[in-house]
């Protein structure tokens, strides 16, 4: 019995050691496949991923969930009265005099944070849109006789400067003059458009909607 | 984040110029002329835009900035073209000052749209000709406007992405984008005289179609981990309805142009009749 039972201890212990072997076996292995795999995922390739890029336009701009998922947090939007039908205004004008138009911006804000917006008027500095325009002036058979460029930021004014602040809901009158030199070309359409109107604050974020539709004439 | 349900699905088909992958140019000027001469706008679906769009990468020497620069001219159902010029980084749209001014309309002779780099400014222009005689005299309206990016150049032509070979980027295209499909209409974008200034001349290279959208073919620049494309949606039923080098007039016809189809094959020196653009 005793012989016996020393048999079925060794075996038994020879049994348990076999398991334990295994398990370290398993663990190792297992251990092994853990580090192979950490390993590969540390030298896998990285997935690149795509982002795609729209061109925002008005509706975009004028929908608060777009904007805002593009950090938009308003727009500016300058209107004019007139200009209601599909050509351009032309506004008939006499050199060595002032033409006046008068223009309304509406300021719309998507935060609650930004409750104005305040512009730089500047038309002169430089900053923001520039508009010219090329002419020539030709003789009677179209020869070219003389040739020039008209800089629309030099020739304007508004009856405001500096920084203005528009609260938002609100709407800023203002009044551009255009100066129109006395060598002003006949014939020749100078657009209009808001020239040198910058953002103070805040400092990005708000786009400028210019719905200008004029052209001076002399 | 795929926004595509929220607003449309800016569709975006283009042509982009390059030699093989691999061989990226350093400019300082890229431009393309576009006009919508052959389309009725007021056919348009309601709310419904049709843009002329340029996109080019900015760099430093031959690497990426992760900068995008888009400038382009964009014919309302009105009639109306408004000017539109925008920057990109990586990850989001960096401006959001830009003046957009309305510029002409839909029957104007031509609209050139420039971008190119100085002294760490981005310059972009719009050359606007409306009439036959403003583009016999060469007299357009000019619109300017900056920004500064800190970039040295801008970058044309290919190259496969270092974590991913089988994406090309392409540093310079452009062609038509929408906020929804115009489906409604046959209508036509003509783009001509794409080119960038490379050693003291306006080129071209040979022209490619790339779709926009999820497919990657209009991937325009890159970082490690990421590459930027144009537009959401390829531009489904758009096809040429002719191309010869440098130019390519887009289509609206039900049936779409193959991806990477080549548009012409020729490489060579821009030859137009205006000059202002090109200063």
């Amino acid at each position: 019995m005793k012989g016996k039972l020393g048999d079925t201890m060794n075996r038994r212990s020879l049994t348990e050691a076999a398991a334990s072997a295994l398990v370290v076996v398993i663990l190792v292995a297992g251990l092994s496949w853990q580090f192979n795999e950490s390993l590969k995922k540390e030298t896998k390739t990285p997935e690149v991923i795509g982002i795609g890029t729209p061109t925002l336009g008005p509706g975009d701009i004028k929908n608060p969930e777009i904007a805002r998922y593009y950090h938009i947090v308003g727009y500016v939007e300058f209107n004019t009265t007139e200009n209601t039908s599909a050509e351009p205004r032309i506004l008939a004008v006499v050199p060595g005099k002032k033409a006046e138009i008068t223009i309304f911006a509406h300021f719309v804000s998507y935060d609650p944070e930004v409750k104005e917006v305040q512009l730089t008027i500047d038309p002169k500095s430089g900053r923001s849109l520039t508009v010219e325009k090329c002419y020539v002036i030709t003789d009677e058979n179209g020869n070219v006789i003389e040739e020039g460029t008209i800089n629309l930021n030099k020739l304007v004014s508004y009856d405001v400067s500096g920084v203005v602040s528009i609260p938002a809901g609100e709407t800023l009158k203002l009044t551009l003059t255009i100066q129109i030199p006395t060598d002003f070309p006949k014939g020749v359409n100078l657009p209009v458009a808001i020239v040198g109107v910058d953002l103070e604050y805040p400092q990005s974020g708000v786009e400028l909607l210019d719905n200008i539709k004029v052209m001076v004439r002399a | 984040m795929h926004a595509i349900e929220v607003w449309g699905d800016h569709p975006y088909i283009g042509a982009y110029q390059h030699v093989t992958p691999g061989d990226v140019r350093i400019t300082s000027k890229v431009l393309v002329r576009a006009n919508f001469l052959q389309t009725n706008p007021s056919a348009f679906g309601t709310g419904k835009w049709l843009m002329a769009l340029l996109n080019v990468a900015g760099g430093h020497g031959l690497t990426v900035s992760e900068l995008i620069y888009q400038n382009a001219a964009r014919l309302d159902k009105s009639g109306d073209v408004y000017w539109r010029c925008e920057v990109h980084n990586m990850y989001g749209y960096v401006t959001g000052n830009t003046p957009i001014p309305w510029v002409g309309r839909y029957n104007y002779q031509a609209f050139y749209v420039k971008v190119y780099v100085s002294g760490g400014w981005t310059y972009y222009k719009c050359y606007v000709y409306a009439t036959s005689n403003d583009l016999l005299y060469d007299t357009p309206a000019i619109y300017s406007w900056s920004y500064q990016s800190g970039d040295d150049n801008l970058l044309v032509g290919s190259r496969r992405h270092p974590a991913n070979s089988s994406l090309i980027i392409k540093h310079f295209q452009y062609g038509p984008e929408s906020n929804l499909r115009i489906t409604e209409t046959s209508w036509r974008e003509l783009n001509e005289f794409g080119s960038f200034y490379y050693a003291g001349n306006w080129k071209y290279l040979a022209g490619y179609v790339c779709y926009g959208g999820p497919n990657r073919s209009s991937a325009i620049t890159y970082n490690a981990t990421a590459e930027r494309h144009i537009g959401y949606e390829y531009y489904q039923g758009v096809n040429k309805e002719y191309s010869i080098d440098d130019t390519v007039c887009w289509k609206y016809t039900g049936t779409t142009i193959g991806d990477n189809k080549q548009l012409w094959s020729g490489a060579g020196t821009v030859s137009d009749m205006v000059s202002k653009p090109y200063s």
